[in-house]
């Protein structure tokens, strides 16, 4: 189906998640291991499933000391095998929000010329610590991700465990409320990454349902082990 | 199940097997025939994700004849909103009778019919739910009028265009906003006696011979606009052919990537000179 090259005045709707997950080298052990275990999970629940597939474009960003495409933003459906994670370097929030605002913008421009339009993206932001680069870097970056001016800007969705940082997802999400989720106080990763992987699926479809019926939305993940990040009202 | 450009692979999977009991509406309804000055075809589908869910049709569509005077209705209920097909019903009936009855010019009575429907959601007690509803009332040798709350639309049609992109025109704005992304705000009326009143936009047109006048959920509309290779020359042929009412129906059930939400189609031919439309 989107193999199919068609000019830009047919257009298509279809809904992009970016998985932006944290490897830095606190990740190691059963945090990548949990994630190795479920991707190929969350692959089969959407890419089999024809009425997900052919709305959901998927995509993993990974970041540490640099950010990567692990896997670009595809139809699941025609994908035969998801990357193996490895954890290792320090985490640099910068290199992932400058890659995925670059990422976002090429994509989009190519799913435009193959016909695609585009629901707002979503990026699921997963991270187990503190960004380790300057503050003043990160928040830069995150801000041209977040820039109102800027029409592909993602609606962002933030978990975190382990060293992570309540304040700072709030703040990696807007301060929106129930967009930003932190791990309950002893919930280790190995439960933790299991439940926001399948999460993520049941988000997807989720998401993926509202748009048959018209009225597409983002539809945030119920975590067992996770709570919202409550978001102080401003005066 | 006709393809329109790439096909839906989930339009090609055999659905659940629906109870009928318990159902508000039809999955499927087609309908059509003539009074002495127009000619009128109706069809809904329910759409894939409904399909595939096990779940019926939210959209409804209705009308009501009153001799010198045809109103005719569609409700699409928000899925995101329980009882929503329910208030699709309730709606579009309540529209067309209020319609019919009112008096003034087919615009007085195409508002009516709004403000009518959402008086009448709100006055039954235990309503829920929420809908899009556009109202069309036609009066022979006089101007359509039609009045809408939310993204249910109306194109015209016209025999013998030139170019493709000219035999069809959309007679209220498209949606506006964000160019690049889709935008999923929808209006609605509301059951909640608390919520503000629906906004309102309405539109007088004149069909020229041989035009069609095609009242459309947006589950027609947007592969419509979306499609100007595809689904909207096919509609623009299909309708321009006279179909019968069960023609009317598959053409409505086409199969195009990504677009799995209820249709609903209204046509309605008039004749210029007070006589019945001539069959193509």
């Amino acid at each position: 189906m989107s193999s199919v090259n068609v000019g830009v005045e047919e257009r298509y709707a279809v809904f992009p998640f970016y998985l932006c997950l944290d490897v830095s080298a606190s990740m190691a052990g059963a945090p990548i291991d949990s994630v190795n275990r479920e991707l190929p999970l969350l692959r089969s629940s959407v890419g089999e499933d024809p009425a997900i597939a052919e709305v959901i474009r998927f995509g993993i960003v990974t970041f540490s000391d640099v950010a990567h495409t692990a896997l670009p933003l595809c139809d699941l459906s025609l994908v035969e095998a998801v990357p193996e994670l490895a954890a290792q370097g320090r985490t640099s929030y910068s290199a992932a929000f400058d890659h995925l605002r670059r990422i976002i913008e090429d994509d989009y421009n190519t799913g435009r010329a193959g016909g695609d339009k585009w629901y707002r993206p979503a990026v699921v932001f997963v991270s187990d610590g503190r960004p380790t680069d300057d503050p003043e870097r990160w928040r830069a970056a995150l801000g041209r991700l977040a820039d109102p001016s800027w029409r592909r800007r993602p609606n962002i969705l933030a978990f975190g465990f382990g060293d992570a940082d309540p304040s700072i997802l709030a703040e990696v999400v807007g301060s929106q409320p129930n967009r930003a989720f932190v791990a309950d106080e002893g919930a280790p990763p190995s439960r933790v990454v299991p439940e926001l992987m399948s999460g993520l699926v049941k988000s997807i479809v989720s998401s993926s349902a509202s748009v048959y019926t018209g009225s597409a939305q983002l539809v945030v993940p119920e975590l067992p082990s996770m709570h919202a990040i409550p978001v102080d009202p401003l005066d | 199940m006709r393809d329109f450009g790439r096909p839906s692979p989930a339009a090609a999977i055999e659905p659940p097997l629906r109870s009928p009991a318990g159902a508000t509406s039809a999955g499927y309804r087609a309908d059509g025939g003539a009074t002495g000055w127009c000619v009128l075809r109706a069809a809904t589908v329910t759409g894939v994700g409904h399909r595939l869910a096990g779940e019926g049709n939210q959209d409804y569509y209705a009308w009501a004849d009153a001799g010198a005077r045809l109103a005719l209705a569609v409700a699409d209920g928000l899925g995101s909103v329980p009882g929503s097909d329910c208030a699709a019903h309730l709606a579009a009936g309540a529209a067309v009778a209020a319609a019919c009855d009112a008096y003034g010019t087919p615009l007085d009575a195409a508002l009516a019919g709004v403000a009518c429907a959402e008086a009448g959601l709100r006055g039954v007690e235990a309503a829920q739910g929420a809908t899009t509803l556009i109202v069309g009332v036609a009066e022979p040798g006089r101007e359509i009028a039609l009045a809408r709350v939310g993204d249910s639309t109306a194109f015209i049609v016209t025999p013998g265009a030139q170019q493709e992109s000219e035999s069809w025109r959309e007679v209220f704005p498209p949606p506006s906003g964000d160019e690049d992304l889709v935008t999923v705000a929808t209006g609605a009326l509301t059951a909640t006696m608390d919520s503000p009143p629906a906004s309102i936009e309405s539109v007088e047109v004149e069909l020229l011979d041989g035009e069609v006048l095609v009242v459309v959920s947006d589950g027609v509309a947007v592969p419509w606009r979306d499609g100007p290779s595809t689904v909207a020359p096919a509609m623009a042929e299909g309708i321009l052919a006279r179909p019968s009412p069960l023609q009317l129906a598959g053409l409505a059930d086409f199969s195009r990537q990504g677009c799995h939400d209820d249709r609903t189609i209204l046509a309605l031919w008039l004749a210029r000179d007070g006589s019945p439309p001539a069959d193509e």
